[in-house]
């Protein structure tokens, strides 16, 4: 150990020691570290798939049976797709693009995340002020049950309720939203608690505010940051979760293409077909890890007294 | 302490209530389970049997009675019969579930080893390889699906390179000793160092990869934090050498946050086996539910839901006491 170390000033790291012009390289590096580059620039992709899923012209649940496991870049050969573009990462078992599919995959990601999201983040946010201004018997029973929430085991939960009403859209969305709200409570609940104390409250209640008026007006601006924060933080899990749910098949029904599906599809073809499901594989992965990036950059940035969660 | 444990236990006993209640009120929602005999219109049920289903299901009595009556059966340990194969249940579970154990164990052992030191590792020599390999595997376990582990492990390992089989196996170690005892039978616990392990591999792999990136997330952090705290410089400075420093002062008290994870994970795979055991059709609970919920087989369904939350409810219990334990101000609060 050199004695940098010992007094606690960190070693030049092992980058440094081995790469040639470090400095103009740290410097752009810096840039990185201080802006969440790399996870906008991979959720823009999202977002531009998501957008212009239609381009390629292909139909993503009409099957082509002679473009069948067509490796990637090759030419369609199917009457039906014959005038279209390549098959740029390939064609699934039913001959079906899986570029298109992605894409519109990406289009369904993005819808149920953003509807399940949003609920969950105002169920959850109310809930936590509801628990946190009224306290005493209210409180202690809202904080029961959602102990009773956290320990079902959310997947079974959701195999049993996608079963039970039939695996759908809708379904999905309630139960990620039903995953989501949770989270928000205890944080939103131990900062209303401080912050009800507040003299600004005492002086808003001695105005007359109702109620109703002083959780909405007072005292939910001041833990909207903690709420952004979680929300970002909690949108990696949601995707896992949905993707989960629909790789066990009780998300949203085939032929729709939705991310989990097109990997659990593709797994019995393996062998032959490689990219049907490791394409969307990867892209949950890379989706994935960059919202839990921008997720701790939202954390750092705004509520740093989080950095436990 | 007496007045910490019986209000944790009392709360175990109504979460677990809750839980098995909504799942069976759930069950019971859609789905007539008389269907499950009968084909497709009805055709092939005469109205005596339908009777006797009724009966026997107990289905002409109200749903809270229902409930009521399974749950009298479930505490004297009749867990129903399976309306498919009927079997009865608790055998049904007893069958998988110590695949299912094993099957966690190994994995808990698996994320321990690499998560634990590789974090203290990667602490304690920031910005050097192992600090850089400790972070990517932390990165991937936390942002790729166990689903996608699995697929890509099996494509490499599998398909590939053919070097592990893809799926089905069971447990070799648990079953093989428990029927060593009782049947004199010790054949399946050498077969496991013969060939057997290869079917553990990729599975255990799977999902174990993803619990020690939580390990090492927070063993990295806390070993960070305390490293950088006081009572460690003023060892330095005493001339303590870097190993008692890092050993004997620092790793002792930067464990805590890992061990009390260390619960969380094992009921965080009690969930991560169900996705795993469908993928390599490993023949444990995991699976059991699943096909138990494709196949609106309610009895197996609910039985298998308890015993995870039995499962979920007893580690958490067991965690809270000894946290109570550990760190008095809990019992309080």
């Amino acid at each position: 150990m050199t004695l940098s170390t010992k007094i606690g000033i960190d070693e030049p790291s092992f980058l440094e020691k081995k790469l040639p012009y470090y400095k103009s390289i740290k410097k752009f590096l810096s840039f990185f570290q201080k802006w969440p580059v790399i996870p906008v620039f991979f959720i823009s992709i999202l977002i531009l798939l998501a957008v212009f899923a239609d381009i390629t012209g292909y139909d993503p649940e009409l099957p082509a049976l002679r473009d069948r496991t067509l490796p990637m870049f090759s030419e369609p050969v199917d009457p039906l797709t014959k005038d279209l573009t390549r098959h740029w990462l390939g064609a699934d078992q039913f001959g079906r693009d899986t570029l298109t599919r992605i894409m519109h995959g990406a289009r369904i990601t993005l819808y149920v995340l953003f509807i399940s999201a949003i609920s969950g983040t105002i169920i959850g946010t109310s809930y936590g002020l509801i628990a946190g201004f009224f306290g005493g018997f209210i409180d202690d029973i809202l904080m029961r049950i959602l102990d009773l929430v956290y320990s079902i085991p959310f997947l079974l939960l959701a195999l049993v309720a996608a079963i039970v009403f039939n695996p759908s859209l809708t379904v999905v969305i309630i139960l990620l939203a039903f995953l989501a709200w949770p989270a928000f409570v205890r944080n939103v609940r131990a900062e209303i608690l401080t912050l009800k104390e507040r003299d600004y409250i005492l002086y808003a209640r001695v105005a007359g505010a109702s109620k109703f008026r002083l959780m909405y007006k007072h005292l939910l601006p001041g833990v909207i940051n903690t709420v952004i924060v979680i929300a970002t933080l909690r949108i990696g899990q949601l995707i896992l979760a949905e993707a989960s749910l629909s790789f066990l098949g009780a998300g949203v029904p085939p032929p729709t293409p939705v991310w989990g599906a097109l990997v659990a599809e593709g797994r019995d073809y393996l062998n032959s077909a490689w990219w049907v499901s490791i394409f969307p594989s990867l892209g949950i992965f890379l989706v994935v890890m960059s919202l839990n990036f921008l997720g701790d950059w939202f954390r750092d940035r705004f509520d740093p007294r989080l950095r436990q969660l | 302490m007496a007045k910490y444990i019986l209000r944790r236990f009392l709360f175990s006993f109504f979460t677990l209530i809750g839980a098995t209640a909504i799942v069976f009120g759930l069950s019971r929602v859609v789905g007539d389970p008389r269907d499950l005999f009968a084909q497709e219109g009805g055709y092939g049920v005469t109205e005596e049997t339908y009777e006797h289903l009724t009966k026997m299901l107990n289905l002409d009595k109200p749903i809270y009675m229902q409930y009521f009556i399974w749950l009298g059966k479930v505490v004297r340990g009749d867990l129903g019969r399976s309306l498919l194969g009927q079997k009865d249940v608790s055998d049904l579970i007893g069958e998988k579930v110590l695949n299912t154990l094993e099957l966690t164990i190994f994995s808990w052992i698996l994320s321990t080893i690499i998560g634990i030191p590789l974090g203290v590792l990667s602490a304690v020599k920031r910005g050097s390889f192992w600090d850089y390999a400790g972070r990517s595997i932390a990165l991937i376990g936390q942002a790729a699906p166990p689903f996608v582990i699995a697929i890509i492990g099996i494509l490499v390992f599998a398909v590939q390179l053919g070097w592990l089989p893809a799926g089905s196996g069971e447990s070799h170690l648990l079953k093989g000793f428990i029927r060593g005892i009782t049947k004199g039978d010790f054949s399946l616990i050498p077969a496991f160092f013969t060939g057997g392990w290869k079917h553990y591999v990729l599975p255990v792999g799977t999902l174990g990869l993803a619990a020690s990136a939580s390990y090492l997330r927070l063993t990295r952090s806390s070993m960070l934090e305390i490293l950088d705290s006081e009572y460690i410089k003023l060892a330095r400075a005493k001339g303590v050498s870097e190993k008692d420093v890092i050993w004997k002062h620092a790793l002792k008290n930067a464990l805590i946050p890992p061990l009390t994870l260390a619960a969380l994970i094992f009921v965080g795979f009690l969930t991560g086996t169900i996705i795993v055991e469908t993928v390599f059709v490993w023949p444990g609970l995991g699976l059991l539910a699943t096909t138990a919920v494709s196949e609106n087989d309610f009895t197996v369904m609910t039985g298998s839901v308890l015993l995870f939350a039995v499962f979920y409810t007893v580690v958490i219990f067991l965690s809270d006491l000894t946290y109570g334990l550990v760190d008095p101000r809990i019992r309080y609060s």
